[in-house]
Parts: structure tokens; sequence; C-alpha cells
């Protein structure tokens, strides 16, 4: 009996604090700030992803804010380390999401992490731009509140198997992927491609996260026959396995995803990428002068995931100066963007909120760099 | 299956085997000296491979020359980390319970491998020898010279080792302290000596497996000390707690184990499917699969 | 007996266990070439003497001094390199090492040419021992291994031989292969101290001995006459009791801590 009040109180005080979460996106509106959350792996292997994530973002506020800002209220950019971490990234955007100060979130870079967050910006009513995972469930499954400016891997592996198959006639495809969400979905829209285009699936091995000993996987590549190579990877992977099948003597061409677009791949990777392919999505006629101002900042050359958070801040601030600056005043402005000139070209969001794409470049790794290839 | 691939994943399995080897070896030597889990093994062996990173610019590339310069320079690097180590922070938990030393190399292994994120970086760092390359014909296979040279130092010093262990005083002194260090007080032995040597031996493998992986990989990174932790410690447990001939046929099947179970069954599967049955074993031969029934002083 | 000063002396020995004196302020002495034996009942301080002469335990108070030198401060591996060794109770051979390595161990403090003149010492003592030199230790029978603890002592040529219940869980047959080995070296002049609770043996094979009663000394004298004493003969030779059996006394007092 005499535990019965407490147990009130406590009902009490978590309706209270629910109540607390629910309003706070309004208190958001009358600040002179609009604050933007960016999230991913800040530390961790990936890390190099995470800073491409943040300085993006911040050169993007930092050109929006000298140039007054969104009517006077300045761009924020606040970041957080899911450490690509399934679990981590559902509870950093647990965190994020009941900020009231924060009216927009971007990042999560893997597709699993996003699908770890994304119930959680739906149920908190916070907009979350996705700004490299590429599984394309995620503009699938009808949150309003999630937005994508990066491709879908099917575009990306879909033209890669268009090149390698009907353009340069190579027909027999080993494939690596990564045995994750990412690598899964992107090896079966791959391997669908080059088989519709007459090709035919040598070799298909998976591989574990943070594998680092390649061998089984090589001695197979070496028997299979293979005319071309496919990496679902990542940079880390991709380096690995290329440089060990070198070394164990493996002869044949590298095409990659575009997850390895970082400067990490050619330093680490060395002579060993040389010639090694891949392909990102068409640049936007103003790439060259955020790429230019990107340089100047921080000495080093964009990748695509520079471009994509750059962009994501763009957007933002796009549906503020049009619809207001609180979150759902950014959701309804996110949706409504149509041909906004931004650094990746003009950005549509279709009716799943995902941004169209439509052509493609490609690079090769040439003198230690990624270099503009013409099939 | 065919013989030329038979033979590539053999040397393949021995390669990576031959790493876990030196790694449990090392460890199953401190660990019998000091009966204490070393669990920041793996980062000494992280450390060393780091630091001879940062000299390898200076060395000649001399081919061969090159290669045993960068064994011995890991070997002096280790063995100076293990005294480090074995000095400041079991010598002076000596009396402490036994769960004292086992705290203070967890927190040893968190402090350096963030120490090194902090001063390296957590990405991949490049890790290139000049020698070995190339491949060479083992029979009807064609396979790396570096995983031959890799599995063959292996052997050697393993080997060298029990020769120093069985044929000299030092070595005997080591093994009577394993076995009963206060006996060998009473025959002369200085066992705050020979634990430390013991600790600079075992930490120096650690260090010449650190570069060896290096080599192998072509990468070092700061969280490589945790594997080479799990896997040194699963070769241990094949081979008995304790024995040293042991470990390294541990480490060896190890290796095999997993590039078979990675090339028949799938790589997605190896991590499962070796830390099952390491669990069965440790319920059905605790005291591992070369190992005799564990010594009573154990 | 000797007119010099005794080769190992031990005034006012203290050994302390967490605060509980199991040996208390004992002294005695041991001359060249003698064999002495401390007796008493289990607990009453034998091991313990004996562990704090080697150096294996700390002496609390009091001193130990071999040929005048103080012995006090001096880590136990440096020791045997004073020409002090101790056999340990339970014989403690290196199980997994051959009974070469063994006896190589047993000389550890040695240079090779004395190591090698040891090793034939030991092996004209101990024959068995040379044909099992190869064997790993922990397969020799009982016997075989006290003669191996015993050899390996040997192997440091001491000055001073401690053995700590050398016929502890032997048989009989094999327990009067040991104090025959006891008297051989003794005959050959090496200087003993024997803590046995076979006082029966022990009183036979020595030539003066000590009797400790919970870590003091309450009697001493020649072996011969201790053996003949009433009070000796009915606490700890086991007169009036069963006389095959070596008796020890019911302890009066807690066991001494190990």
């Amino acid at each position: 009996m005499s535990r019965r009040p407490l147990r009130w109180v406590s009902a009490l005080v978590v309706i209270a604090l629910l109540v607390a979460g629910c309003g706070s996106p309004g208190n958001a509106a009358d600040s002179d700030e609009i604050k933007i959350a960016v999230v991913g792996p800040m530390t961790g292997d990936a890390a190099q992803y995470g800073e491409d994530f943040t300085r993006g973002a911040q050169l993007a506020a930092e050109q929006i804010n000298a140039a007054d800002g969104v009517d006077g209220k300045k761009i924020t950019i606040v970041t957080f380390d899911d450490r690509n971490d399934t679990t981590e990234a559902a509870s950093v955007a647990q965190k994020i999401a009941t900020d009231s100060s924060i009216v927009a979130s971007m990042g999560h870079f893997t597709s699993s992490t996003v699908y770890a967050a994304m119930p959680i910006y739906k149920s908190n009513q916070l907009p979350l731009v996705v700004i490299s995972a590429s599984d394309p469930g995620i503009t699938e499954q009808g949150n309003e509140w999630v937005f994508r400016v990066s491709p879908t891997n099917n575009l990306g592996a879909e033209a890669m198997a268009d090149l390698i198959v009907s353009k340069l006639g190579l027909k027999k495809i080993a494939i690596f992927y990564l045995n994750t969400d990412f690598g899964k979905t992107e090896r079966g829209f791959f391997t669908a491609r080059v088989q519709a285009n007459g090709g035919e699936i040598v070799l298909d091995e998976p591989y574990q996260p943070d594998t680092k000993d390649f061998s089984s996987s090589i001695i197979k590549l070496k028997n299979a026959g293979a005319d071309a190579v496919y990496l679902s990877s990542y940079y880390n992977d991709a380096v690995l396995l290329i440089r060990q099948a070198k070394d164990a003597g493996v002869q044949t061409r590298w095409f990659t995803s575009a997850a390895v677009l970082s400067p990490q791949f050619t330093e680490i990777g060395g002579e060993a990428v040389e010639g090694v392919i891949t392909n990102r999505i068409s640049q936007g006629d103003s790439w060259d002068a955020v790429a230019e101002a990107y340089r100047a900042k921080y000495n080093d050359e964009p990748s695509p995931f520079v471009i994509y958070a750059y962009s994501a801040v763009q957007a933002v601030a796009e549906a503020a100066k049009n619809e207001g600056t609180s979150r759902q005043a950014i959701r309804d402005g996110l949706a409504k963007i149509q041909g906004l000139e931004t650094a990746l070209g003009p950005l549509t969001f279709d009716e799943n909120r995902q941004a169209v794409y439509e052509s493609f470049d490609y690079l090769e790794v040439r003198d230690g760099q990624f270099q503009l290839w013409q099939p | 299956m065919t013989l030329p691939v038979l033979i590539d994943q053999l040397v393949s399995g021995l390669a990576i085997g031959g790493v876990y080897a030196l790694v449990a070896l090392g460890f199953a030597l401190i660990f019998g000296v000091l009966r204490a889990a070393q669990f920041a093994h793996g980062e000494v062996y992280m450390v060393v491979a780091f630091l001879v990173l940062a000299v390898l610019p200076w060395f000649p590339a001399l081919g061969p020359l090159q290669f045993l310069l960068v064994i011995v320079t890991a070997a002096i690097f280790g063995a100076i980390a293990g005294m480090l180590i074995e000095r400041g922070v079991f010598r002076p938990l000596a009396d402490a319970p036994h769960i004292a030393p086992i705290i203070s190399t967890i927190g040893l292994m968190i402090l350096l491998q963030n120490l090194v994120a902090y001063l390296k970086g957590s990405e991949l760092h490049r890790f290139a020898l000049a020698w070995p390359q190339g491949n060479v014909s083992v029979g009807p296979a064609s396979v790396p010279v570096l995983k031959l040279v890799i599995f063959g130092t292996a052997l050697v010093i393993p080997a060298l080792l029990q020769v120093a262990l069985t044929r000299t005083q030092l070595g005997r002194a080591i093994r009577a302290t394993a076995i009963d260090a206060e006996t060998a007080r009473l025959m002369g032995v200085n066992t705050a000596r020979t634990s430390l040597v013991a600790f600079a031996i075992g930490s120096a493998l650690a260090g010449i497996a650190g570069v060896l992986v290096g080599a192998l990989y072509g990468v070092v990174y700061s969280t490589m000390g945790v594997t080479a932790l799990v896997k040194g410690y699963a070769a241990t447990i094949i081979g008995g707690v304790g024995n040293l001939v042991g470990a390294v046929a541990g480490g060896l099947l190890l290796g095999l184990f997993e590039v078979f179970v990675a090339s028949y069954v799938s790589p997605r599967w190896t991590d499962a499917i070796v830390y099952t049955l390491l669990i069965v074993l440790l319920a059905l031969r605790p005291q591992g699969l070369v190992g005799r029934a564990i010594p009573e002083k154990l | 007996m000797s007119q010099s000063a005794p080769l190992l002396a031990v005034n006012d020995l203290t050994v302390t266990y967490g605060g509980i004196r199991a040996v208390d302020r004992i002294s005695f002495s041991l001359n060249e070439g003698e064999l002495v034996a401390l007796i008493g009942a289990n607990g009453a301080g034998k091991s313990s003497t004996l562990r704090a002469i080697a150096g294996i335990v700390p002496i609390a108070e009091g001193d130990v001094r071999l040929a005048g030198e103080s012995l006090r401060t001096v880590p136990a591996h440096e020791i045997p390199r004073r020409g002090l060794v101790l056999v340990p109770e339970g014989r403690r051979v290196f199980g997994e090492l051959t009974v070469l390595d063994n006896l190589y161990l047993g000389g550890y403090t040695r240079s090779p040419e004395e190591r090698a003149a040891g090793l034939e010492r030991v092996f004209a003592l101990f024959p068995r021992l040379k044909e099992r030199a190869s064997q790993a230790a922990g397969t020799l029978s009982g016997g075989e291994q006290q003669m191996l603890a015993i050899g390996r002592a040997l192997m440091a040529n001491p000055r001073v031989l401690l053995l700590d219940e050398p016929s502890l869980g032997l048989a009989p047959v094999v327990v009067e292969q040991v104090f025959d080995l006891l008297r051989r070296l003794h005959a050959e002049g090496v200087s003993m101290l024997l803590v046995e609770q076979n006082a029966r043996m022990a009183l036979a094979v020595a030539d003066r001995a000590y009797v400790l009663q919970t870590g003091r000394i309450v009697m001493s004298g020649a072996a011969a006459e201790l053996a003949a004493s009433d009070e000796v003969r009915a606490r700890y030779l086991g007169a009036g009791r069963l006389s095959t059996v070596p008796l020890d006394a019911p302890a009066p007092e807690p066991e001494e801590a190990r």
C-alpha cells in the first residue's frame, strides 16, 4: 500500500518528461541561430568519414554565415560521435533529438547506423538529412522526417556493372562485399545488373567487418579466372584486399564502390591501388568553387562526403529561409526543394525525399590521386 | 580443390598461424613465469610495430638484411617495452591479489591503444618492407615469398628459444622459476631477474609478431593488438596453458583452421566456428589439444 | 665440541607469521662436520627455522651467522653462493624438467667446470640418477626424487646442508636408504642440519640434537643422551605406544602457518 504513491510520482515524472520533450521543438524557432547536428564516426577506423562530414558542413555554414546567414540567423554546427556503431547511433540520436536547440540532424555514416537512428528522429520530429548511407530502403520506408542528398547504392553499382560488362566487355566478374547492410544491398544490385548485361559472377565472396587478412579469399580469386573484380567496400578493406591480392600475384582489373572515395585510399594504398576505377555522381557547376574553398581552408582534396555534407547544409538553410526555423518548418521546407543549386548540381527531392541523380563520372587512381577517366 | 590451391592455402594458414604462434608463445612464457595474464601483450605487439614503422625510413634497403634488421629491432623494442611493463606494472603488484595485475594490464591496454590513436590517428598506416616481395614456386603452386619467410621466422625463433630454454643455465632458471619459484631461489636463482628476462623475451616475441603481421597485411593500426591478444590467447588454449611447444602448435593450428574454414565454409563464419570449437575444446580438454594434464603447480 | 666459532650460529632467531611467533628466540649452532638434528612435533617451528636460515621467510628478530657472517639481510638466492643450501620439505624437484636439468640447476651458482665435477660426484653417489638423467624428474619414484633433491643440493657443494623432513611420505625401506645416505655424507664430512619428525631415526644418525616445542628449544644435548631421556622417549619416540610407527606428539598449540 505504502508504495503506491511513489509509483504515481514516478509516472507523473515520466509524463512530465515526455511533455517537455514534445514541447521542445517550438522553443528553437525563437532562437537567433540555426543549430544543425553532424553525426558520424568521429573516432575509430572510419573516422576519416566523420571528419569529412564535419569539414563539409563547417565550410558551408561559414560561407552562409559570411553572407549574413539565413535572414540574419547564423548556422551553428555541433558534432556527435556515433563510432559507426548501431547501438551508439541510436543513443546519440536520442541525445540529439531531445536537445531542443537543434533543428536538424545530418549524417550517420552507414545504412545500419541510419536504420538504427531513423525511428528516433521520427518520434522526436527532428529532420534527418542522410549524406552517405546508400541503402535504397532508407528512403522507401515512408519516414517523412528522413531526407537523403547522397545517391543510393543501386545507382552507382548499376552504373559500374554497365561500365564493366557492357562498355569494357569484361564478362567474368568476381565480387567481394562487406557483410553488412551496405555491402549486401550493393552486391545485390551489382550482381543483378551484371547478369542482366550478360556477364557472369565467377566469385561471390563476403567478408566480415574488420577483416585484415584476406588470404583465403584471395586464393579463391587467384583461381576464379576473373576478368574484373568489383569491391563493395570502404577504403580500408578495399586497400587491404587489393594490396594483398597484388602481393599474391593476382592480375586482374579492379573496380570499386564509390564508398572508397577518400584521400586515405590512395595514401595507404600507394602503388597498389594505381589503376583502380570507381565512380561518383556527376558534379554540379559550383562543385569546383566549393572544392577550391575546401583546399584553401584544409589544404586537402575534398571527398564526395565533404560535398554531400556541404550540400545538406545548403538544403537545410534553404528550407529555413523559405519556411522558418522550427523543426517542422525545416522538414516542410526540405520537402519542397526543387532544383536548388547546390555543389552537387540542381537538387530535387523525389516523393520519397530522395535526391534525384542521373549521371555519373568515372574516376581512376593515377599518380596517387583520383582523376577523371573516360571509358 | 586442386593441389596448387591446397598448397596456397596451407602456406597462408601457416603464415598467419606463425604470427599467432609467436604471440601465444610470448603470452605463455610470461604467464608461466609470472602466473598472471598480460592483457597488454597485444599492445606491445602494436606499439613495437608503430615504433619500427617510425624508424623504418632510416633502414638501408638491403633486402634480406633489412628484414633481419627489422626483426632484431622489433625484438629489442619489444624487450624494452616488456621490461618497463614488468618493472612498472607487475613488480609493484607482486604481493597484491591475483586480480590486481589483470586489472592494471587491462588499463595499460586501453591506455596504450588510446595513446597511439591520439598520437598517430586511428586509421590504417601503411607498413611495407622492401623484402620479401614477389612469388616463388612451391611444387605446382606459386606462393608469396613473404608468407614463406614469415612462417620460417615463426619456426626458427621458437626453435632458438627452445634451445636457449633447455641448453643454457639461464633457460633452465627461467623454466625452474615457472615451475616453482621458491625452490628456484633455493638453488641460487634470482627469480626477480629471471621473471624480468622472461618478460623481456616474451615481449620481444610479441614485437617480432607485430612487424611480421604488419608486413603480412601491409598496414598497422592502433587496435591491432586486440586481435593479436584474442588469437594468441586462443592458440594458448588450444596448445594447453603454460605449454610452450603447445602454444606454437596451437598458433599454427589456429591459422590453418581459419584459412580452411574461410575457404571451404565461408569467411563470414570463420570466427564463429573457430570460437565455438574453442569453447567445446575448453569443455572437453581443458589441458589443450597438445598439452598433458595441467601440472599440479598451476 | 669444537673450540673455534661454530660454522652456523643461530642467535635468538624469531620468525613470525602475521603476528604469531612460529619460532621464538631460539639459539643453536652447527660445527664443521657435524650432523645436528632439530626434532619436535608438527608445528613446533622446525621447518620455519630452516626456511628462515635459507632466507625464504624473513627473520623477524635475531641473527643467523654462517662462518661468522650474518645472513640476515642476504636475499635467498645469494645464500647458496655463501655455501648454505636447503633441501626443502616435500622434495620439490622440478617435475617437468629432466633429472639432468634439475642437477644443473642445483649447480646454478657454480662455474661450468665445477658443475661438471659436481655432476660426477652426484652420479657416483646415486648411479640411479645417472641412468635416468634424461627422464623427467616427475616420473621418478618418491625415493628417487628425494635422492635427486639431495643430489641437486650437493651440486652446489655446500658447506652446510639443511634437510627438511627428508623421510616424509616415503616407504620404510626407502627411509632407511635416505638415512644411510645421510650417514655416508656425514662420514664424508658434510655439515648438516636435519629437521625430522621421525625422531628415532634422526637421533640415530645425529651427533647432537635440539628439541623444539611451540617455537622454543626445550631440550638439547648429544643425540644419544636425548634418545635415552625419559621425556624424549615419552613424547617423541613413542615409548609406551605402538613403537613401530614414528610418532608425533599431539601438538598442544595451533599449527604454524605456512
